[in-house]
Order: C-alpha cells, then sequence, then structure tokens
C-alpha cells in the first residue's frame, strides 16, 4: 500500500501542471454540482422556511377603518386553522416612489414602529437614531437595491404631492417587501405617524398565521366572499401562496444557473475522462517497468486510482468549501430579484452527493480505462504498448496543398489528433452555446426592457393618463392622439376580477387588443367578444382548462361564463387575465373607461410630452406641498379634497372655492381639469424590470469569467497533452529547422478549424434554443414563448472574441516547448 | 582541405539531481568539407551531444563552434532552426519519421521551409527516393507501414532535401537488421563519393569503416583520429583492420 501510495505521488509530481489543471476542474465541477443540487432541493422551501423563522404573516388583509368589522375578527380567531392573528391600524397611500431611479406606482402600507408587533414585525438591519422620529421612516431592505442609504430623503408622492422622510433604518421583512409585488409596507415612528393621518386613510391591517401555511389561500377566499362580501371590493386580501408565486422570477435565475452548471459538468468530465485516457496512454512504459519489477496488474490500476483519488479528493472537497462564499452572492441576486432574504446556502448532502458522485464517476473512468493493463504483456508495455499499423487517410498531402506549408502541417496536425481536436469543439461549442445563451439572456433583460415588458405580459407603451371623472375618456384619447409627439393610444384600463377561485388582480381590459404591441397572446388570440378571456397558461394549466374551455369570471358577486382564446406570458405567477371592455361590462355594468395608454414617436421624452398634456388639457394637482407655506398648503389640501369627491364619490364636478385668512385665494370648476393624473409608464416597465437586472448581470459576468477559466483550463490543458504526444515529432520537425515560433503558430492553426466549427455550433444553437429552453423552464410561472433578444453583432463579437480566446491560449500554451532544446525533445 | 566546423574549447555540461555532469570538456575539433567524419567513443564519451553541439542542435555550455568561420554558439533558437534548415541534415538511430504524414510529407515539411517551389520539390524528392531505392507506391505510405531499413531510407531522402552542407547521423544503423544497415551504409557511402559532407556517430565497427577520418572520444576529449583513404567498396577488409587496430590502441 504504502508503495503504491509513493508511485501515486510520484506520478502527480511528474506532471504538476496537468495535475494542477485537473484539480482545478474537478473543483469547479464539484462547487457547481454543490450549487446547482442545493438550489434544486432547497430552493422551493426556502423562502417559506423564512417566512417562518421570521414569524411572517401567512395572510394579509388590509381593510378601510370605517369598514372594519370587530365580527371580522372574530371569525378569524374562532377558525380552528388559525394560529396567530394580530390586527393593528395602519395608513395606506396609492403613490409612487423612486424606485432604481425610476417613478413606479404602488401601495404604501404606512405602519407605526412603535406599536409591538408578533406577526411580521420588521427585522432591523440598520438604523440611524439621529434622525427626527417625526420625519423618519424605515424601509424594507430592498430599498438599499434601489440605491437608498440610512439619512438619504425619501419621497412618497401621493396625489401629485412630495411628503418627504429621511431613512431611519432598513428592515428585513418577508411581508409586502416591494415594489414589484404592487405593495410596500414602510414604518414611522408615532410622531411622523399622527402627522401622516392628515394625508393617507386609515385602514386596518389584519395579519393571520395558520397552522398550515397552505390554508392561507383557500382561507381568503371564503372570508373574501363569505364575510367581507362588499367590503372585499375595498380592501387587500393577500395569501402567501399568491406571493410565492409573484417571486416566480427567481426561476429564470435558476434555470440559467442549472443550464450553465450542465454545461460546464458535461464538458469538463468529457476533458476529465480524455485526461485519464491520455495519462495512461502516455505512462503505458512505466507499466511495463512496473509489471518487470513484480508488481501485478491490479497494484498497478490500484496505483492509477490512487493517483487520481488524491487529486480528485481534496479538488471534490475543497470545490464546496469554495461554493460557501459564493452563496451569500447567489442569496444577495434572489434577495435582489424577490426583495426577501434568503438563507438557502451549501446543502451537506448535495455537497457530499456532489463530491461523491464526481470522484466516483473519475474512479469509474479510470477503472475501466487501466483494464486493458491487465492483458498487457511486461514487454509490449516497455515497448510502448501495442502499435498497430495505420492505413489512414493522408490529409492534406503537402505536394498538393496549395496554402502555406504551416496551414497545411496545422491541419494535418488535427487530423491525426482528430478525436482529441473535436472533443475541443464539443467543449467551444459548449462554452459558446453557453456564452451565447448569457448573452441574450443579458440582452433581453438589461438592454431590451420592451422584450422584458412582453415576457413580463405589459404593455410598454411610454404614457398612461388617467382621465377625470367627467371627462369623455375616448374624446380625450382622439384629442390626445393628435399632438405630434403621439404616435398611437390605445384604452386599457387594469382591473381585478375573479377568475374560478383565483383572484386575476391584474386584468387587463381593452376594446382592442390586436393594437396591443408586447402584451400579446403567445398561442391563440387575445379575446375579442364580450364572451372571451386570455389566460396565463399557468393559470388555465391550475384551472384544469385549454383554449375552447370555458372558465367563471365573478366581479361583485356578478358571475358570468368566458371562452379561454388564448394565452399570455406573464412573469409574476397566475394573478392576470385579459378581457374586453363588454366582457367587464357583463360583470360590471358600471364599469368605466378612465385610462388612456399613449405611445409617443421616438425621441419625444415623456417629461416633455407631460408639459405639453398639461399645457393644453388641465392636470389635477400639479403642486409640490411645502408645509410650511399656509398658501400652498391651503391649495393643496383644496385640491386633495377635490380630487378624493371626483374619485370617491358619484360627482360629475365641483365647483369649489378655498378661503384663507378672509381671503379666496382659489376657486373655480372642477370641469376644467381632463387629466386626473399622467404616469410615466415606461419607467414603471423598466423600474419593474430593475429587480431583474441587476442580479442577471453579476450572473453573467458571472457566467461569463467561469467559462473563460475553464475554456483556458482545458484548452492549456489539451495543448499541454499535445505537446507531450508530439514530443517527438515536435523535436523533428525542430531538427529539420521549423522555429519555435512556427510550431507555436502551426498548434495554434490545428486549433483553429475545430474552435471555429465549435463556435458556430455554440452561437447558432445558442441563438436558436435560448428561448425555448428558458421558456419550457420558466412555464411554470407562467412565461410563454419567451423570445429573447439577440443582437447577430453581439453573437459574431462573442465568437470572435472565443476564437481569439483559444488562439492565444493554444499559442501561450503552446510556448512550453520554446525552452526544451531539440536534443531534448528528441531524445526523451 | 578546407574545415567546415572548428570547435574552440567546446565544453558542454548538464545538471542532474543539482550535480553539474561535464560531458564535453574543452575540444578543439575541426571537420574538413567533404570528409566523412566517424565519431567513435565508449558508452558515455559524449559522441552525441558532440554531434548535437556542433549541429546546433543543442547549445554549447562554453566554447564556440564555428561554421565556415561563423560562431553559432550564440545563436538564438530561432538563428539556430534557420541555421539547421540551411545547412544541415540529420539522420537518427531511432529515425523520427513523423506517423501521422505520408513519406512524401515527411520529406517535404523540411523542404517547404527553404521553397514554395512544390513541384520542384517533389521532383528533388522523387529523385532522391530513386536514389536510396524507395519504390514509388512507398511515397504515399505512413511510416508505420515501412520496414526499419525503408524508414531509414525516408530518413536519408529527408536529410538531404534541402542539399545540407553538413549530412549529421547519429548511429543511423543501431535500429537496423544486418542488411538494412548495408543498405544504408552503402546509400551514405554513395552520397560521400558524390560530395557530401558528413559526420557520423556510431559505435559499429563496419559502419566506422565507411569513414575517412575517425575521431576518438574519451570523456568528452579527442583521444585519438585515424586518416582513411576514401572507401571504394572494395577495400573494407583492409580498412576494417585498420580501424581494428586503431580502436584497439584506443582501448575499445
Amino acid at each position: 500500500m504504502k508503495k503504491i501510495l509513493h508511485i501515486a505521488k510520484a506520478n502527480v509530481l511528474r506532471s504538476k501542471s496537468a495535475a494542477v489543471s485537473l484539480f482545478l476542474i474537478i473543483l469547479i465541477i464539484s462547487g457547481l454540482a454543490t450549487i446547482a443540487i442545493s438550489l434544486f432541493m432547497d430552493v422551493d422551501d426556502d423562502f417559506l422556511n423564512t417566512v417562518e423563522r421570521m414569524n411572517g404573516s401567512h395572510s394579509v388583509m388590509i381593510i378601510p377603518r370605517a369598514l372594519h368589522n370587530s365580527i371580522f375578527d372574530e371569525i378569524i380567531l374562532n377558525d380552528p386553522r388559525v394560529s396567530e392573528f394580530e390586527r393593528t391600524e395602519t395608513l395606506i397611500a396609492n403613490g409612487a416612489i423612486v424606485y432604481y431611479g425610476a417613478l413606479a406606482e404602488t401601495n404604501i402600507i404606512i405602519a407605526n414602529i412603535d406599536i409591538p408587533a408578533n406577526i411580521a414585525a420588521p427585522q432591523v438591519i440598520a438604523r440611524d437614531k439621529s434622525v427626527a422620529p417625526a420625519y423618519a421612516i424605515y424601509l424594507p431592505s430592498i430599498s438599499q437595491a434601489f440605491g437608498y442609504n440610512l439619512g438619504d430623503a425619501f419621497v412618497i408622492h401621493h396625489r401629485n404631492r412630495e411628503i418627504e422622510f429621511t431613512i431611519a433604518g432598513f428592515f428585513d421583512t418577508t411581508d409586502m417587501p416591494g415594489v414589484n409585488f404592487g405593495t410596500m409596507r414602510v414604518f414611522v415612528p408615532s410622531e411622523g405617524y399622527e402627522r401622516l393621518t392628515r394625508y393617507f386613510g386609515r385602514s386596518v391591517l389584519m395579519m393571520i398565521r395558520f397552522y398550515d401555511m397552505n390554508d392561507s389561500w383557500a382561507f381568503n377566499q371564503v372570508f373574501s366572499d363569505d364575510v367581507l362580501v362588499d367590503v372585499a371590493a375595498h380592501s387587500f386580501v393577500f395569501s402567501i401562496q399568491e406571493f410565492v408565486s409573484a417571486i416566480q422570477t427567481v426561476y429564470i435565475f435558476f434555470a440559467v444557473i442549472l443550464l450553465f452548471a450542465f454545461i460546464l459538468i458535461s464538458i469538463s468530465l468529457l476533458v476529465v475522462r480524455f485526461r485519464v485516457a491520455d495519462s495512461i496512454e502516455n505512462t503505458i512504459h512505466e507499466i511495463g517497468v512496473l509489471k518487470a519489477q513484480g508488481y501485478t496488474s491490479h497494484q498497478i490500476i490500484a496505483c492509477y486510482l490512487m493517483e487520481y483519488g488524491v487529486i480528485a479528493m481534496p479538488a471534490a472537497i475543497l470545490g464546496i468549501i469554495v461554493v460557501i462564499p459564493v452563496f451569500s452572492f447567489i442569496r444577495f441576486m434572489l434577495f435582489t430579484l424577490s426583495a426577501t432574504p434568503w438563507s438557502v446556502g451549501v446543502n451537506p448532502l448535495a455537497g457530499i452527493f456532489s463530491a461523491m458522485a464526481i470522484i466516483f464517476i473519475l474512479l469509474v473512468k479510470v477503472f475501466l480505462s487501466t483494464q486493458r493493463i491487465k492483458k498487457l504483456p511486461p514487454i509490449t508495455a516497455l515497448r510502448g504498448g501495442i502499435s498497430t499499423n495505420n492505413f489512414r487517410r493522408n490529409f492534406f498531402p503537402l505536394h498538393q496543398f496549395t496554402g502555406n506549408v504551416h496551414l497545411g502541417l496545422g491541419l494535418k496536425n488535427m487530423f491525426a489528433y482528430v478525436r482529441l481536436y473535436a472533443m475541443i469543439g464539443v467543449v467551444i461549442a459548449s462554452a459558446a452555446f453557453a456564452l451565447t445563451s448569457t448573452a441574450a439572456i443579458y440582452q433581453t433583460f438589461v438592454a431590451d426592457q420592451m422584450t422584458l415588458a412582453a415576457v413580463a405580459g405589459m404593455e410598454a407603451n411610454e404614457v398612461l393618463v388617467t382621465v377625470t371623472r367627467h371627462t369623455d375618456a375616448f374624446a380625450l384619447a382622439t384629442e390626445i392622439e393628435q399632438l405630434p409627439q403621439v404616435r398611437m393610444t390605445t384604452m386599457a384600463e387594469i382591473t381585478m376580477v375573479r377568475v374560478e377561485d383565483f383572484d386575476a388582480r391584474m386584468t387587463t381590459v381593452s376594446d382592442d387588443f390586436s393594437q396591443f404591441e408586447t402584451f400579446v397572446a403567445g398561442i391563440g388570440r387575445m379575446p375579442v367578444y364580450d364572451n372571451e378571456i386570455a389566460l396565463p397558461r399557468s393559470l388555465a394549466q391550475q384551472l384544469n382548462r385549454q383554449m375552447g374551455d370555458s372558465v367563471r369570471v365573478t366581479v361583485s358577486g356578478i358571475t358570468q361564463e368566458f371562452i379561454i382564446t388564448g394565452y399570455f406570458s406573464t412573469l409574476g405567477g397566475i394573478g392576470s387575465a385579459a378581457i374586453t371592455y363588454d366582457g367587464i361590462k357583463r360583470l360590471n355594468p358600471n364599469f368605466t373607461r378612465s385610462t388612456i395608454s399613449i405611445y409617443l414617436h421616438e425621441g419625444v421624452t415623456v417629461e416633455a410630452f407631460e408639459a405639453v398634456l398639461t399645457q393644453q388639457f388641465g392636470v389635477l394637482n400639479v403642486f409640490q406641498y411645502e408645509e410650511n407655506d399656509s398658501f400652498a398648503t391651503a391649495r393643496a389640501r383644496a385640491e386633495e379634497r377635490i380630487a378624493f369627491y371626483l374619485e370617491n364619490f358619484d360627482v360629475d364636478s365641483v365647483e369649489y372655492a378655498v378661503i384663507l385668512d378672509g381671503e379666496i385665494i382659489i376657486s373655480g370648476s372642477s370641469g376644467m381639469f381632463q387629466i386626473e393624473r399622467i404616469a410615466n409608464h415606461i419607467e414603471l416597465v423598466m423600474a419593474t424590470a430593475a429587480n431583474v437586472i441587476a442580479p442577471m448581470t453579476a450572473l453573467t459576468y458571472m457566467i461569463f469569467v467561469i467559462s473563460v477559466i475553464v475554456v483556458a483550463l482545458i484548452l492549456s490543458m489539451t495543448v499541454r497533452a499535445v505537446v507531450a504526444k508530439r514530443r517527438r515529432e515536435l523535436g523533428t520537425l525542430k531538427a529539420v529547422g521549423y522555429t519555435t515560433s512556427q510550431l507555436v503558430r502551426q498548434m495554434a492553426i490545428s486549433f483553429l478549424p475545430m474552435t471555429t466549427l465549435g463556435i458556430i455550433v455554440g452561437c447558432v444553437s445558442g441563438t436558436l434554443l435560448i428561448s425555448p429552453m428558458i421558456s419550457t423552464a420558466m412555464s411554470a410561472s407562467g412565461v410563454l414563448n419567451m423570445v429573447l433578444f439577440i443582437n447577430p453583432l453581439v453573437v459574431v463579437a462573442l465568437g470572435t472574441a472565443i476564437l481569439i480566446v483559444t488562439y492565444l491560449v493554444a499559442h501561450i500554451s503552446a510556448r512550453s516547448i520554446k525552452n526544451i532544446s531539440v536534443y531534448e525533445l528528441l531524445s526523451e | 582541405m578546407k574545415s567546415i566546423i572548428k570547435t574552440n574549447k567546446l565544453c558542454k555540461s548538464f545538471s542532474s539531481g543539482g550535480t553539474q555532469i561535464h560531458i564535453i570538456k574543452n575540444l578543439d575539433l575541426e571537420i574538413e568539407a567533404g570528409a566523412f567524419t566517424v565519431i567513435m567513443g565508449a558508452s558515455g564519451s559524449g559522441k552525441s551531444t558532440l554531434l548535437y553541439s556542433i549541429s546546433g542542435m543543442d547549445k554549447p555550455t562554453l566554447g564556440e563552434v564555428m561554421f565556415n568561420g561563423t560562431d553559432i554558439s550564440k545563436y538564438t533558437n530561432d538563428q539556430l532552426a534557420v541555421f539547421r534548415r540551411e545547412n544541415c541534415g540529420f539522420v537518427f538511430q531511432q529515425i523520427h519519421l513523423m506517423d501521422n504524414m505520408s513519406v512524401m510529407d515527411n520529406v517535404l515539411t523540411g523542404a517547404l521551409l527553404i521553397s514554395n517551389d512544390k513541384k520542384a520539390i517533389e521532383k528533388k524528392a522523387t529523385s532522391l527516393f530513386e536514389r536510396v531505392g524507395l519504390q514509388k507506391e512507398l511515397w504515399g505510405k505512413f511510416p508505420s507501414q515501412l520496414s526499419g531499413g525503408e524508414a531509414q531510407r525516408v530518413g536519408i531522402v529527408r536529410a538531404l532535401i534541402n542539399k545540407p552542407a553538413l549530412l549529421f547521423a547519429d548511429e543511423p544503423t543501431g535500429a537496423l537488421n544486418s542488411s538494412s544497415s548495408v543498405k544504408v551504409l552503402d546509400i551514405m557511402s554513395e552520397i560521400h563519393a558524390n560530395g557530401q559532407s558528413i559526420v557520423m556517430v556510431t559505435h559499429d565497427l563496419k559502419t566506422a569503416v565507411r569513414g575517412n577520418k575517425i575521431i576518438y572520444l574519451r570523456d568528452g576529449a579527442v583521444d585519438g583520429t585515424l586518416e582513411l583513404p576514401p572507401y571504394m567498396g572494395d577495400n573494407a577488409g583492409k580498412r576494417l583492420e585498420k580501424v581494428q587496430k586503431f580502436l584497439d590502441e584506443m582501448g575499445w
């Protein structure tokens, strides 16, 4: 045993650089496999575990205080499924905040941090105690990713008023954590809370935990239908299951990581297999020596197993250790995608399984490759193995080859080691595939938000205008369409309907879906008639329905049958639908159009266009709130009241006058205002994309760097193997007068055809397959026919870059022959 | 006769396990143009090391190697490569044909470095093949399909294709059977008779008699030399005796 270990150690030391390359490759495989398996095993439960760890809510209901009834509390408390219940007062601001540099509309739930909470208590991770309590605000920790820091100003844009706070802290939460889920909960101290009650409506926040969190959705449905009834229309009701479906964007991330890990593991195993076979072939003479000395075949095989074992074992274990810090990066990316904290890390079982599987595969390969040693007589091994006559075709005969001699020799060389070069081709093709796919994902999510809008089921028009109640939206749309800055207008509303037992909170209502540019049906068509509906395929699957089937759609107790005409793509799970205007009228006869979607000509900025609209049509509440300015305060409050009356009461017009200190400071008719609100919709689309962009960018860079490292390692290992194989031949060529640089050039040239072929295959297959692959991987979260944007120039640039890297690595690695004299090359 | 190679205090050392081993020690040697010089000596005397040091295959540790009056010992590796391709031909004991190339390609690899005129090179190769008695059907074969003697004849053609000023041969018959050896040696005698300068290392008596100057090396230094008349074929017996006597004197 000692002797075997000694020989194995000597073999490792003899080919140190190959051993180091193999060590690194096994380390990378082990690390990637550990990441992939850990994510695969743990990621589904990770968020729910975090909810439990943080005692987060399973159901949330927010009901206007005036509509709240203590019976609601009693019913909840008496339900045997409920384990914990907590009711607090909260304020709701339907406003906007700056999010990744864009103004994004969201429901802001403002809670009092001084009131102790058991359920979903904010876990403050950073605090600035110097901030005055009246202006202090605590934000979900994801806000740090938006660019907010302690002590920064934070502004809530509410009814065009700007209410400014100073950030006093950040907290982790799994409850209403961010803008991209439509609701963000923030906390303020008592002093600030009292100040804000002047501006925002008071509501009751009810948080429920169940013994089994899976009961939350069913509970919410029954509670909404049978208890809240009409109050439900004025309330927010969330279940943890809906939130889980809303964080499905993280699955793009997993899909990319798993795909990449699979590719790298496959190519690395291929290289390991080659390395083992090559090593045995190269040491056949030593096998003869050992056999001649009396070593049995089993002992020699044990030497090889030991040699690879001593490399593979520490490499595989180190691979697991190395990914421990990598997981903090992965957790950060998941956090950015989902706005909730993640605790996923190295799963010890995954690590052990990865390491054992890799070591096992490697040793099996070594064992199988060494089996021929048993049949090899010592004398045959001493003579360099069994040499068989070779009757191959003579590729590129030099006297007929029209090109340069170095090109000819390079090509001949390639055909001489065609299996080896084919392996390089496969490696390069895989790397090119991974890089092209990553580039496509990067371009789609980072460079082209329109594609992301299409994937997310959003219409990417630039401006949304909400008209005042008395304004004829159609007439205003026609007028707006005449403006030279406007390319097109459409009418589309967002409302909530219930499809069977699922709330489709983001139901788009329009007369003419054919005008839509990014919110389109991926399969089938969008609804045209009043009894038609389009759904995300994931929702249809949950309902066990197909195109052509009927679904029951309910609004405020009115239920009608609708036929599914098509599926559209979503990123946020199942909560959306598309219905025609006539269709929604069947469910809600009082439904009115109030939103105009405006598409601007290229080059027209939203800000410039807002100014035009304001000037021509009158926009309510274009006003900056200054608390110390009594005139401004009065005017702001007056306009706020006007907007409130128009919005909440059945009035067409308000005649008003505001008197301050006996003087009329503002008066008129609300009829002068045609537009209630202008929203920069493209900013919202981009803001929605923003939380995907940062982690995707990081992931792209990570994949790029790892791909380059792995390709460089594999190439360097292969080139060195080729140099070793061709040692005598290179010596002969040097002897007849070839310079080192000529030989290096020939070697590099010999890699080019297979590399080029690999790049073409990889880039083309990456371009063609990435969209259907990601669509399939993401289909569970509603993604349909995702068409990733791939700029051909980027693909060409990427291919060229791989080619250059390959050529340079081959060049540099082949320089190893430089310092060896011809005599040494020949005599070894 | 004019010397083609002249060494001045030539030294060649190798380090092994931290120890310097001096193979060639302050060796002064002159090789005449047109001569068939044979280097002999016991194992480890430095024969092959000397051959590779004076042929630009390896750099000497110290001293000079003058080739036609130019010191090649200071050449860079690339300069030595150019020097070899333009001035030297090599015939090895292990032959060193490239397995993945046909016979013709093995020969052309060196020739195409000098000239791009493929037709002329092919014609020259054809003529050399005929001269060494390699039939046409062998030209497209791979080395593994040739016998040892045939392969070494390809090696000789490869060495001669660029019309080298000097042909270096390191035990050219060491791996061949006796009939193949005679054939190869006959070719070498014939090309020498046609004016080719040859430096050959051997420890075989029958091979050595083909030369017209025998240099005996001992411990990296010239211990003795023997001048012989040109080899004619019919005087082999007398030459053998003379060489045997010389080697006996040298203590071989």
